[in-house]
């Protein structure tokens, strides 16, 4: 499939491949929708095995992104940007400036920020080519601040899911399945067990689950490649995208699927399953939005308290997606999908009242 | 032909971690990873050097051109942990948590297994952990010490004890299941064990008894040392480091090697003779009460350990216990090794890996 079959697929604007020979950047930025605003979307550092791999990301992170906004009540569009390359070999400060230059060129369409395989120091050397990189929360360690606020987010949807399929928003004593405990999931892991679940965790890298460990002794761990096998409440996807697949979605043995991971699913059909076999689906997009309530809508920094309040939020966000799934009998996810393209639809046609009048220089 | 199996063996010691990689029984490689005062200085607990040792050993392997992807197993040394039985342990989480708080204290091979564990994890190879100071196969009559409160425990040097063991019963043409052997390893700390079938049914404890050594007072009389705590009002942790770093040779002749006490003999210091011969008194003692514990059918006598090296030394204790068994003579220890074959033993299928914490005959008290 062409550049532009993919484009129309996932009805997406721009997408823009940003190349410099010097320091090697391969960036993809991504731009899905600005109807509702500006497309937010974080850099993300990953060595993807080849070049339609890191398309493909982009385009569908992007689009994500849309929709997470649209559901969140955000006025921002929905962009990623995919750098290719190895986030432990590949970095230079020309390399992020390049890509910075890169960023300022689109003029405001499209703003950044950390994600995966970027770190605050990397958008230091952005933030000196461009102005667009969000302002998130602005406190001595804000890497893990965010990661908070996502956390938190993503554990108020637990408590949604929860609600709704054990008519009680407790966790407590759910056994909780993490998968991946980057900052977010480690963030995760501790609120599970202060709220009193059982946690199970796993990760491809020993020393992201000692940290947990050695903070949460009680947590338990598992191979990654056992995690299909837990007998589990929650399993709860906090690394990478597209980890449901037809392989495994059979295997799952949980009531509910509720993660900060975006894309989690192969496909929309992998949702559909999950639904036929009365499992509860989160959609990533609404269960992960705590990241983008660090900024508010005016590019402007949220304080801590603002972030956590939204972040808590996608209880009843979460509630009234599953409701009009109910309602409507179809999956979450296409339920999720179908809010998000209301808004964004009735917003867009708002948008289509003239206010500001052209200067006719009369 | 045979599967070879490549192990990288870990002995994190207080200042070093010893490492060692094998083809096999074949060293590829062996180092000592010293690490400085200001590098350990920054973290609070042994525990805590986990992340900063790791990246020694990986560091240590790249300079050797060591692959990781190569590796077929990681064994490690293991600290204070719960009372086992002796063997080859697959490490697991309990384990780990056990060496985070330090089941049976604070030791610096607590952190052994979980260097062991995160290394194996990433490569999705197996982590094992080979006879902890842990080990207990104690019979029930050993573990009374005369008052109810005070539990007689197994913390031995069970490593070198077992590893020595086997290397004497192999080279006796012997099973080691099929002899009874008092062990003494003779260290900064000294464990006289008695081998009934190959299991340690009684020990001292070198840090609370038995004879002194370079560095620990080993049994002191009870009523002095309850007026020498009372006496100076020293913190408990002060006691501690007195009566087992500040012990033994160090507390008679203000030095803790054997070398440093025979350079003092020879230059005809009475009185250092005389210090080093109560040692080897101690230890001959100490091994003749534990051939009463095998009722005095002893098959051999084994001394190893740093200090046996000591000709002095071992032929004053052979002296005295030659009358119970031939004394036979392992001086050194080697740690990496005693974990290699402890590895090798289970990667072969010879025993099979036993699951922590395979839990001793409880306290019958």
């Amino acid at each position: 499939m062409g550049i532009f079959d993919l484009m129309d697929a996932h009805e997406h604007e721009e997408v823009m491949f940003c190349y410099n020979s010097t320091t090697g950047l391969r960036a993809i930025i991504a731009i899905h929708d600005t109807t509702l605003g500006r497309a937010l979307g974080g850099a993300r550092m990953w060595n993807y095995k080849t070049e339609a791999d890191a398309v493909v990301d982009a385009l569908r992170l992007s689009r994500s992104m849309t929709y997470q906004a649209s559901v969140a009540d955000c006025d921002t569009g929905g962009g990623k940007a995919v750098l290719w390359g190895d986030p432990l070999r590949d970095k230079s400060e020309a390399y992020f400036r390049a890509f910075g230059r890169f960023v300022e060129g689109l003029k405001g369409r499209f703003v950044t920020y950390a994600d995966l395989g970027t770190n605050d120091r990397d958008l230091r050397y952005i933030r000196r080519e461009t102005d667009y990189v969000a302002p998130f929360v602005a406190t001595a360690t804000a890497g893990t601040d965010g990661a908070r606020v996502t956390a938190y987010g993503v554990l108020c949807g637990m408590r949604a899911c929860a609600k709704m399929v054990f008519g009680d928003s407790s966790v407590r004593d759910k056994r909780v399945v993490v998968q991946g405990v980057g900052e977010v999931g480690r963030q995760l892991a501790r609120y599970l067990s202060q709220e009193g679940a059982a946690v199970t965790i796993t990760d491809v890298v020993f020393d992201a689950m000692k940290r947990v460990q050695d903070e949460v002794p009680g947590v338990e761990i598992v191979r990654p490649e056992e995690i299909f096998d837990c007998d589990c409440d929650i399993f709860s996807p906090c690394a990478l995208g597209g980890v449901i697949n037809r392989a495994n979605v059979d295997k799952l043995k949980c009531k509910i699927v509720a993660g900060a991971a975006y894309d989690v699913l192969e496909s929309d059909e992998i949702g559909d399953r999950l639904h036929a076999r009365g499992i509860l689906y989160a959609p990533d997009f609404v269960i992960s939005a705590g990241e983008i309530f660090q900024s508010a809508d005016k590019m402007r920094a949220a304080t801590e308290k603002e972030a956590f309040e939204r972040a808590g939020e996608i209880f009843d966000v979460l509630l009234r997606v599953f409701e009009r799934a109910r309602r409507e009998q179809v999956a979450p996810l296409r339920a999720a999908r179908k809010i998000a393209l209301e808004r964004i639809e009735s917003i867009g046609q708002v948008k289509t009242i003239l206010c500001r009048p052209p200067d006719l220089g009369l | 032909m045979t599967q070879k199996f490549r192990v990288l063996a870990i002995n994190p010691g207080s200042t070093s971690t010893k490492i060692g990689v094998f083809d096999d029984e074949e060293v590829v490689f062996e180092e000592v990873i010293r690490h400085s005062e200001v590098d350990l200085g920054a973290f609070d607990k042994t525990w805590d050097q986990y992340e900063f040792r790791k990246r020694t050993i990986v560091e240590a392997l790249r300079q050797h051109s060591v692959e990781l992807g190569s590796l077929s197993a990681v064994v490690a040394r293991g600290g204070l942990l719960r009372p086992v039985v002796s063997g080859t342990y697959q490490v697991n989480k309990l384990m780990i948590d056990d060496g985070r708080i330090g089941y049976q204290g604070e030791h610096v091979a607590n952190v052994g297994p979980v260097l062991a564990f995160g290394i194996s994890w990433d490569l999705g190879i197996p982590a094992y952990m080979v006879d902890p100071p842990s080990v207990d196969e104690f019979e029930p009559l050993a573990r009374f010490s005369g008052h109810k409160d005070i539990p007689r425990l197994s913390l031995v040097h069970a490593l070198n004890i077992k590893a020595t063991a086997r290397m004497a019963a192999e080279k006796m043409g012997k099973r080691l299941e099929d002899l009874n052997l008092v062990v003494a390893h003779i260290g900064g700390g000294i464990s006289v064990s008695p081998l009934r079938k190959g299991r340690m049914i009684d020990a001292n404890d070198g840090n609370s008894g038995g004879p002194f050594s370079p560095e620990r007072a080993g049994s002191v009389p009870t009523m002095g040392l309850i007026d020498y705590v009372f006496d100076n009002d020293l913190p408990k942790a002060e006691i501690k480091r007195e009566l087992v770093s500040r012990g033994g040779l160090v507390s008679y002749l203000g030095v803790n090697s054997a070398q440093a006490v025979e350079a003092m003999i020879a230059e005809g210091n009475e009185h250092a003779r005389l210090v080093y011969e109560a040692m080897a008194y101690q230890i001959a003692k100490e091994i003749g009460a534990m051939a009463t514990v095998l009722k005095g059918e002893v098959d051999a006598i084994i001394l190893t350990g740093g200090v046996s090296g000591s000709k002095m030394l071992t032929d004053w204790i052979k002296e005295r216990v030659k009358f119970i068994a031939d004394v036979h003579i392992y001086p050194g220890e080697d740690e990496l090794r005693a974990l290699l074959l402890g590895c090798l033993r289970v990667l072969r299928g010879i025993e099979k890996p036993k699951t922590y914490p395979e839990s001793v005959e409880p306290m019958p008290l």
